[in-house]
């Protein structure tokens, strides 16, 4: 019972009573109103957000005031940190794993897993993670395989999406005759599996950078890798390469 | 205790007056049912207000099929779930009702999670329009983005 009041006092901070009242059409009176899911109570409403990919997540900010300030209140959380309030047995459909993590220039890319039991409250899982070892460590992850045994070595994780990683690997040029020139090739590895693609060779900008994203379409659930050639003259126009 | 609860036959009344009976296994599976069971408050009618006799037919016919199902291959289960919950905006919003008050946690499972396959993937203007309610007309007006946005007193 005490737990019962708990839950209610966090829930009244959480959604002050100003809150409640931005969406217009809430509960409908009448009974022949027509009745729209978005209706339902907003504890539910809030539990169907959570179950959406990220991605939605944040489409649906734009959807009303009122569901802007319901995503960002602190009872979303997205489906890898999914609160316990509503867990269910087995069903919860992705649990976070760990993160990857690799140190800026370093060849050795380490994954860090987060303990069942420990909360995780706020992990990066981004292309370039720029969190420290020891603060990782803090926040309950530990490593696991120190040097993942990757083939071929000497990578460098540019981005990952749905688990897989998109890294790439310093070649020599062959086409200049410098000696220290490299072109970077990608691939793209289920680090489960330890399979790997070899990416076919994109298109080359001469003295250009060129960042590298990683993506799925969710349309077509085909995976797409684009990259962006960054020159500081013109708006970076984005190229597909496979 | 067990043993003697499945033996049992309560009989639910909805809203309207009609009266269904359920074996007390597939009653408990609504929390609010089964404490009201427990704490011997229940007499052999329980009344079910706030629900309709269609949407309680509906749920209980979803709690018989995952009390003698829980045996079966979950697979088997998942379809029924999915297929379940596949119908209008209506009726899932009264089963949503129903299974959040009434506390079954199966259910609000299974259609919060058909709710969230229906949003994702959708434009803002379809679910605006789709599951809000609002008129076509009334988003390609100007001061539309103003009522949803502005037109509140932040105090």
């Amino acid at each position: 019972m005490g737990d019962d009041d708990k839950s209610l006092a966090q829930y009244n901070h959480d959604h002050p009573k100003k809150l409640r009242n931005m969406e217009p059409k809430l509960e409908p009176d009448q009974p022949d109103q027509p009745r729209y899911i978005a209706h339902i109570p907003e504890d539910i409403l809030s539990y169907v957000i959570s179950r959406m990919p990220w991605r939605s997540i944040c489409r649906l900010k734009c959807v009303s005031m009122y569901w802007y300030s319901l995503i960002n209140s602190k009872t979303i959380a997205p489906s890898p940190f999914r609160s316990s309030l509503f867990s269910t047995n087995n069903k919860e459909p992705d649990l976070f794993a760990g993160v990857f993590y690799q140190n800026f220039n370093s060849t050795e890319p380490c994954f860090f897993s987060a303990d069942k039991d420990i909360k995780v409250e706020f992990i990066t899982l981004g292309s370039r993670l720029e969190l420290e070892v020891g603060e990782l460590i803090e926040r309950g992850l530990y490593a696991v395989d120190e040097n993942m045994p990757l083939i071929p070595f000497n990578f460098y994780i540019e981005a990952c999406c749905h688990g897989l990683l998109l890294c790439s690997h310093p070649k020599p040029c062959k086409q200049c005759k410098l000696r220290n020139c490299q072109v970077d090739r990608h691939y793209v590895c289920n680090p489960i599996t330890k399979k790997f693609i070899w990416l076919p060779k994109p298109p080359e900008y001469p003295h250009r950078t060129v960042k590298t994203g990683f993506l799925v379409d969710q349309e077509s659930g085909h995976y797409q890798v684009m990259q962006i050639p960054v020159n500081f003259m013109q708006t970076p126009s984005p190229k597909r390469v496979l | 205790m067990s043993s003697s609860l499945e033996k049992n036959m309560l009989i639910l009344r909805s809203s309207d007056g009609e009266e269904f009976i359920v074996p007390e296994v597939v009653a408990v599976m609504s929390k609010a049912i089964k404490n009201m069971v427990e704490d011997e408050c229940a007499s052999n009618t329980i009344p079910v207000p706030n629900v309709d006799a269609n949407i309680l037919a509906m749920v209980i016919e979803f709690c018989k099929k995952h009390d003698e199902s829980e045996a079966e291959a979950a697979s088997d289960l998942k379809t029924f779930d999915s297929e379940f919950v596949n119908r209008g905006q209506e009726a899932l919003y009264d089963l949503i009702t129903a299974a959040n008050f009434r506390d079954v946690k199966e259910l609000l499972d299974a259609l919060c999670q058909n709710v969230a396959e229906m949003i994702k993937g959708k434009s803002v203007h379809h679910i605006r329009i789709q599951f809000l309610g609002y008129q076509l007309f009334e988003i390609l007006t100007s001061n539309f983005i103003w009522n949803i946005w502005c037109d509140r007193d932040f105090d």
